[in-house]
């Protein structure tokens, strides 16, 4: 191969590698809509080659759930009686 | 007056004791202070109790007060955001800038591996630290994640209210990702 296929070559490559930046944006983004085919090309191609990303992935995906859990069902919680003696009286009024 | 047995009904002097906890429930896992969802919950009720003749029955009593307490927390979300301080931000990106590890992760701020038992989290305890996690995020990270993630609102709707770009949007729900990942690890994983 000549240089001048080779730094082609390299350009090419280069603008398909994502870095770990771009990668963990298009995690984030997955989570909401989905990727174009490109994109999730890339993130798949970075994901393989990636063990943090791989991490990143994988720990976003529990967080994701349990935000669906809290979404869904908040953990109770109580109002103080103070406030709830507050309201009841201004509602009585 | 007679009441329409198909329609639900409404009974002020109930809700305190019925849907007080629930409201603020709802609330404390959006606004995470706990003295501002408190007044949350009693504004809530208070301007229910004023359009309490607009209750038209077609929806449970819980329902129309949770449509009213989710405008105001929009409400608050958009005042935060709008307040110079919400823009303070002490979260360092886990990438490097520049050179030639531009864009990789900083040994440091780099995932570690999760235990598979703790993530599955049994207790409820990883919920706990990620809330606290969410209470940590800048005022308008916060805003927007739990906009876009907890109440499900368009990209549209949340840029017009905390009067951001959609790529500002996309750049704050990476970091706040970045942000809470690493928080619940450090707080759940390491310091246990």
């Amino acid at each position: 191969m000549n240089e001048k296929a080779k730094i082609l070559m390299n350009n090419a490559m280069h603008r398909l590698m994502l870095s770990c930046d771009t990668a963990t944006f298009y995690i984030t983004k997955k989570e909401y809509q989905k990727l174009s085919c490109k994109e999730n090309f890339q993130l798949k191609m970075h994901l393989m080659g990636c063990k943090f990303c791989r991490a990143f992935n994988e720990q976003n995906a529990i967080l994701s759930d349990k935000i669906h859990t809290l979404q869904q069902n908040p953990p109770p919680a109580e109002l103080s009686p103070e406030k709830k003696a507050e309201i009841e009286e201004v509602l009585g009024k | 007056m007679p009441e329409d047995k198909h329609k639900h009904s409404i009974d002020p002097s109930r809700w305190v004791g019925e849907h007080g906890d629930y409201l603020f429930s709802y609330a404390i896992s959006r606004i995470s202070k706990r003295e501002i969802a408190e007044d949350m919950v009693q504004e809530t009720l208070l301007a229910a109790f004023q359009a309490r003749d607009k209750f038209r029955g077609g929806s449970s009593e819980r329902t129309w007060l949770v449509s009213i307490l989710k405008r105001k927390v929009i409400d608050h979300y958009r005042k935060e955001s709008r307040n110079p301080e919400s823009l303070t931000d002490n979260f360092t990106v886990p990438f490097y800038k520049g050179g030639a590890k531009d864009g990789t992760w900083i040994k440091e701020h780099a995932p570690s591996s999760w235990d598979e038992e703790i993530a599955g989290d049994a207790d409820g305890a990883l919920m706990k630290v990620l809330q606290y996690c969410i209470s940590l995020l800048a005022p308008r990270m916060a805003a927007t994640f739990s906009m876009k993630t907890l109440d499900e609102i368009s990209t549209e709707e949340i840029c017009k209210e905390l009067g951001i770009s959609e790529s500002n949007l996309w750049v704050l729900l990476h970091r706040a990702r970045l942000q809470l990942r690493e928080c619940v690890e450090n707080k759940w994983f390491k310091e246990l």
